[in-house]
């Protein structure tokens, strides 16, 4: 609630600066956008600067409102002028909300690529809104919710299962003595071979993208594990300072958790931060054929902990 | 969320982990109670009072079975057979072109069978799978014993061929010559 409140007051101390300095750059304007009570931007007005045409675009949303009783899913055009918008779909669908349709739901906080929350399907491909360019050549761009999730409202996925399955590898370093770590007050020493093994693996924001790209996870996601867990169960597998690696691998034997890959690839294409979850998917398979080994840790033991 | 499934874990793992010492590691909630663990409770209550589906804090998770909850068959070895066959096919199709007798003919299509019908087995599980079919797996079984029996025939005809007619290359020879 906190956050919707400064965001408020942000507007509320922003708006008669954006004002004067529209009224200053269109001294000789039109008197539309000149005038007082006009908006600094919107659909309906040329554009705020007044020095550019509005260079309109349509995109067309899902939209799905749990709260009507038997509403069916439809898609809604919204005309945004791209000049007096930010350059990424994000600063698209903000804008939509915050100035022609607040009832548009969607989840987004970074805004630069980092937390992984407004991931959707945008023009056919899982990405992040706010690191995808807004196609200016003039077509109509898609927005749907990411593909063959259960939807809560308009782009807004139930990410449940997914967080459940995450949960399901064990995200966490796992060691056999524990009580040696002194509860903390330790580090485990880790070469710099081995820490870089863990490069590609650990950028992973679980945004969803990929798993909910897989034909296999679409069909069988109850009982597949998806890309983006794999990636993450391969991450600790390899990990030289985790110590349940046949604990992690026996796990994954099984016909689905890992073989219903099919290396269909999607995953990798589609990631918006450049990783690939369909080669993880393959060491783990090597790991489990015993083609591949994980191989003594580089640098065992501990190292008191530098307090800065 | 967090409370209850720490209760239930001290439920299962027993009081005497509960007494001693509640350590990072014996804190830390295992797979099995999660597993336990329901829905939401404020989303049954919504959805009793008759409130929107959706109206409550959290919406309930799926159902979701982990590789430890199911029948755990090993798949390592018939994946690493595949993986060979899939090899072995490479010189598997070069060599009966070169030599061509039912020893050859016979690896050639051994090799072909077993390939394809893992192939379509594997497109069976995926699209034939027991959640098409309100989680009964009759349907499902029967598809995957169909891909059995196909293949079976296929490959007893196969055989049939190399042994009363021709032979498959050497038909595949008469057909390139044509």
């Amino acid at each position: 609630m906190s956050g919707v409140k400064s965001v408020q007051f942000l507007r509320s101390s922003v708006q008669p600066w954006l004002q004067i300095s529209s009224r200053t750059l269109t001294q000789s304007g039109s008197s539309s956008s000149a005038a007082p009570a006009a908006q600094a931007s919107s659909s309906s007005e040329p554009s705020a600067t007044g020095l550019r045409s509005a260079q309109t675009k349509t995109f067309s949303i899902y939209r799905w409102n749990p709260d009507k009783a038997g509403d069916k899913p439809t898609m809604q055009n919204y005309e945004v002028d791209l000049n007096a918008c930010g350059p990424m779909v994000l600063d698209a669908l903000i804008k939509i909300k915050n100035e022609m349709d607040p009832s548009l739901t969607f989840r987004r906080s970074c805004r630069e690529g980092i937390c992984g929350s407004c991931a959707m399907n945008i023009g056919g491909v899982n990405t992040l809104a706010c690191i995808s360019k807004i196609d200016t050549s003039g077509k109509t761009t898609k927005i749907y919710p990411l593909p063959h999730m259960y939807v809560v409202k308009d782009l807004v996925p139930d990410m449940n299962h997914f967080y459940e399955q995450y949960r399901s590898i064990q995200p966490w370093l796992q060691r056999k003595d524990e009580s040696s770590l002194g509860g903390g007050d330790k580090q485990l020493l880790q070469s710099t071979e081995d820490r870089a093994k863990l490069d590609g693996l650990y950028e992973c924001i679980l945004c969803a993208c990929c798993s909910t790209s897989c034909p296999s996870y679409w069909w069988n996601g109850d009982r597949y594990l998806g890309p983006a867990v794999l990636m993450q169960a391969y991450r600790w597998i390899i990990d030289s300072r985790d110590q349940t690696t046949e604990a992690r691998l026996d796990k994954l034997k099984d016909p689905f958790s890992v073989y219903r890959c099919h290396t269909i690839m999607n995953c990798t294409k589609t990631c918006p931060k450049g990783l690939n979850p369909g080669r993880a998917i393959a060491e783990i398979k090597k790991l489990l054929a015993g083609i591949a080994q994980k191989g003594e840790p580089g640098l065992e033991g501990t190292a008191t902990i530098t307090r800065a | 969320m967090l409370s209850l499934s720490l209760t239930r874990h001290v439920q299962l793992s027993g009081l005497q982990k509960a007494l001693t010492s509640l350590s990072l590691s014996s804190a830390r909630p295992s797979l099995a109670a999660f597993s336990t663990l329901g829905n939401c409770q404020p989303q049954a209550q919504a959805v009793q009072a008759g409130k929107s589906k959706w109206s409550g804090m959290c919406v309930p998770r799926r159902e979701f079975q982990t590789s430890l909850s199911m029948k755990s068959s090993d798949h390592v070895k018939l994946w690493t057979a595949e993986r060979l066959v899939s090899l072995g096919q490479i010189p598997a199709f070069i060599l009966p072109l070169m030599i061509t007798n039912p020893v050859t003919d016979a690896i050639f299509c051994t090799l072909l069978v077993l390939h394809s019908h893992w192939g379509i087995e594997a497109i069976v599980v995926d699209y034939i799978r027991p959640s098409l079919f309100g989680g009964k797996t009759l349907i499902p079984n029967i598809a995957q014993g169909l891909v059995w029996v196909f293949s079976a025939v296929t490959l007893g005809a196969l055989y049939y061929f190399n042994y009363t007619d021709v032979g498959v290359v050497n038909a595949i020879k008469m057909l390139w010559t044509l």
